[in-house]
């Protein structure tokens, strides 16, 4: 039996606007095991980034709010609920970064241009750990040096806008591994990059969590990403989980709706033939349908699917599906 | 070459962006976005344009339809069986011009004005060409509306009110609005969801068969350009590096750059994973490109000539189809995509 590392239950982070509240995350649960890499895929609206923030508690405020369940982080014999601590406190602060860290889409906006990399680097090594600034320095090129950037010495007084994307993001990797974290969270790390850069990234974080026997939530819209790196993988669908399967069932025996679909849709090199496109387009998360979210555009839909939210259904024991075709099965 | 079939011919097409220092803008150098560029597009083909940011391919698009200035070189249209130079013309020829070039962005939700309805924005260029009444015009736009599979009833609403496959929808039918022979395609589904690319892509397709359309299609994702292109040009820091068609640069590809583009796409099945080298360091600077051939400086096959002599683009095969800049594809033997 795998360890957990993470546990998710029935999160709920909700966002209030003036139009309305608008069920970002809405009842979803998973875990994440220990070493293990778990991929989260969907589409725009879909909440995955919204759940990373708010496993981390770096959710807007005062607009995002956490609104119920449990983020159960396991440590050593002890287990800590993420949802009950002050988001400012001390607490989450020491988790961030020496347990749990995080790297963005977007390595030019999530780096600070006025300060070298360096700084930055060193910024979060001396938040969380108790060393003089010569060792942090030390440190801070032997990281760089770590994620792949040739001249570390030359590169650590470097700021941001000297840098390519791929080195920005090698950056922000650095970072986020400065301080030995056991769980990284990234978020759409290869969407602004270019294809050979892209391969150069997911290599490293590869390697990296080898070396570091990490556990890994890569969150994406790209199918491609998510067969190269994950374990197990959940399809997101307007803030709910709708599937949950090791990466080979994804591909393999998708059974929701949803997840074939996406399957269809992405062109496949070497394959000729009409795309087979989901109709119309993700909804509008304040005008959500009745029933199931994904019925509008289903082409498998019944009766009970437009009155009716589907719970989740086993299919065997690492593979579940959100959807009423799989009822009479064992409900989890 | 030039051959009947033939709708646009470009030759040494270039387009420098001038590097100004100091107070007095003094021009210090230039960017080479686009060095010296020759292909030429069939007429009714999908004609595929790939490659890594900054790689000039959407600067190519633009200088084609001018609207980019391009600092020298020509683009050949075919109009009434002759070759016109587009860069020959003055502002009012252009402007007929444009009626046979379109273009459709990749970003839906800035190329469309938002303070105008969407029969506005459609009819607009008809408007501007004083083509039809308006009640003509009208017509014409709820007809463009159908053939882009939007209702016609929705031709009194505001970009804001569509979602971003609907507005790339609408920005296809303001294209095709004066009945154009060829679409200069940049980028178009970049922004846009999976489940919504794909039916982008579909649409797309239709109208070619439907309307005999010539596209040039312009775009970073290999999926993408193998499913709709004919044939496939690759660019890397302002030149062409290979063309041919797209069967070829997938299975055979001669250029190291093409091997190693393809060796990176991430591949959307676990049971094919593999320990993949991907090519080292980023695309070099622009503004200081290297000596020799662009590519040295990653290229896992250079040699000491590589960073000498720049190679040029030359037919590889003898139905001059396939074209490559190396010095060596004579001796390498690469990987396509797909086995064979």
């Amino acid at each position: 039996m795998p360890e957990n590392l993470l546990e998710v239950k029935n999160l709920k982070s909700y966002f209030h606007t003036d139009e309305g509240i608008i069920r970002a995350v809405d009842d979803v649960s998973f875990t994440v095991e220990k070493g293990e890499t778990l991929g989260v895929v969907g589409e725009s609206g879909c909440g995955k980034s919204v759940t990373s923030l708010s496993i981390m508690r770096l959710l807007p405020n005062p607009k995002g709010r956490i609104e119920g369940g449990e983020i159960r982080y396991y440590k050593d014999d002890e287990s800590i609920d993420i949802t009950s601590l002050n988001p400012h406190g001390g607490i989450i602060r020491s988790l961030r970064g020496n347990e749990m860290a995080m790297i963005f889409q977007e390595p030019m906006t999530s780096l600070n241009p006025l300060y070298t990399v360096g700084s930055q680097i060193m910024e979060a090594i001396n938040l969380h750990q108790d060393i003089d600034k010569k060792m942090a320095r030390k440190k801070a090129i032997d990281i760089l040096d770590k994620v792949g950037i040739s001249a570390p010495k030359k590169r650590v007084d470097e700021y941001p806008h000297q840098l390519s994307g791929g080195m920005r993001q090698r950056v922000m990797i650095a970072m986020a591994l400065s301080c030995d974290p056991n769980f990284l969270i990234a978020d759409e790390p290869t969407t602004a990059l270019d294809v050979t850069i892209e391969a150069q990234i997911l290599n490293l974080m590869r390697e990296l969590q080898s070396e570091f026997n990490m556990s890994i939530m890569i969150i994406t819209h790209d199918l491609g990403v998510i067969g190269e790196m994950a374990d197990r993988v959940i399809v997101m669908y307007t803030g709910k989980v709708v599937e949950k399967a090791t990466t080979d069932d994804i591909f393999y025996n998708p059974k929701h709706p949803y997840t074939k679909g996406l399957l269809k849709s992405i062109p496949k090199i070497g394959i000729k033939g009409r795309l087979a496109p989901i109709k119309g387009s993700v909804p509008n998360l304040l005008m959500l349908p009745e029933g199931c979210y994904f019925e509008p555009r289903c082409e498998y839909a019944k009766k009970i699917c437009k009155t009716k939210e589907p719970p989740m259904f086993k299919i065997d024991e690492k593979h579940a599906v959100k959807c009423w075709l799989y009822n009479g099965r064992e409900e989890i | 070459m030039p051959e009947n079939d033939i709708i646009m011919e470009v030759n040494s097409l270039k387009k420098y962006f001038p590097i100004k220092k100091g107070i007095f803008r003094k021009v210090v150098g230039n960017v080479k976005a686009v060095d010296d560029v020759s292909f030429y597009i069939k007429k009714g083909e999908t004609l595929g344009l790939v490659g890594e940011s900054g790689c000039g391919k959407s600067t190519t698009g633009r200088c084609l339809i001018r609207l980019l200035e391009a600092t020298a070189g020509e683009v050949k249209y075919r109009k009434n069986n002759k070759m016109i130079n587009l860069n020959d013309l003055d502002k009012k020829e252009m402007k007929n011009m444009r009626r046979d070039i379109q273009i459709i962005f990749q970003d839906p939700f800035s190329s469309l004005d938002s303070r105008m309805s969407v029969r506005d924005i459609i009819a607009e260029p008809l408007k501007l060409n004083k083509i039809g009444t308006k009640k003509e015009r009208t017509d014409r736009v709820r007809e463009l509306l159908r053939k882009v599979g939007l209702r016609d009833y929705q031709m009194n609403r505001y970009p804001h009110e569509f979602s971003g496959g609907q507005r790339q929808r609408i920005g296809i039918a303001r294209a095709l609005a004066l009945d154009p022979e060829m679409i200069v395609c940049d980028e178009p589904v970049s922004a846009l969801d999976v489940s919504v690319q794909a039916q982008i892509i579909n649409l797309m397709k239709d109208l070619q068969e439907e309307l005999g359309l010539t596209y040039l299609f312009i775009a970073h994702d290999l999926s993408v350009i193998e499913h709709i292109s004919d044939r496939v040009m690759v660019m890397y820091l302002g030149k062409i590096v290979e063309i041919a068609d797209a069967d070829s640069i997938y299975i055979d590809p001669v250029h190291p750059y093409t091997e190693a583009l393809l060796k990176a796409i991430p591949v959307a099945d676990p049971r094919a994973r593999n320990i993949r080298l991907p090519l080292e360091g980023s695309v070099p600077n622009p503004a200081n490109p290297p000596k020799g051939c662009n590519f040295h400086t990653r290229c896992p096959y250079a040699k000491e000539k590589c960073s000498e002599i720049e190679p040029e683009l030359v037919p590889i095969d003898s139905d001059q189809e396939h074209f490559a800049a190396c010095h060596f594809v004579e001796e390498l033997n690469l990987d396509g995509y797909v086995k064979r």
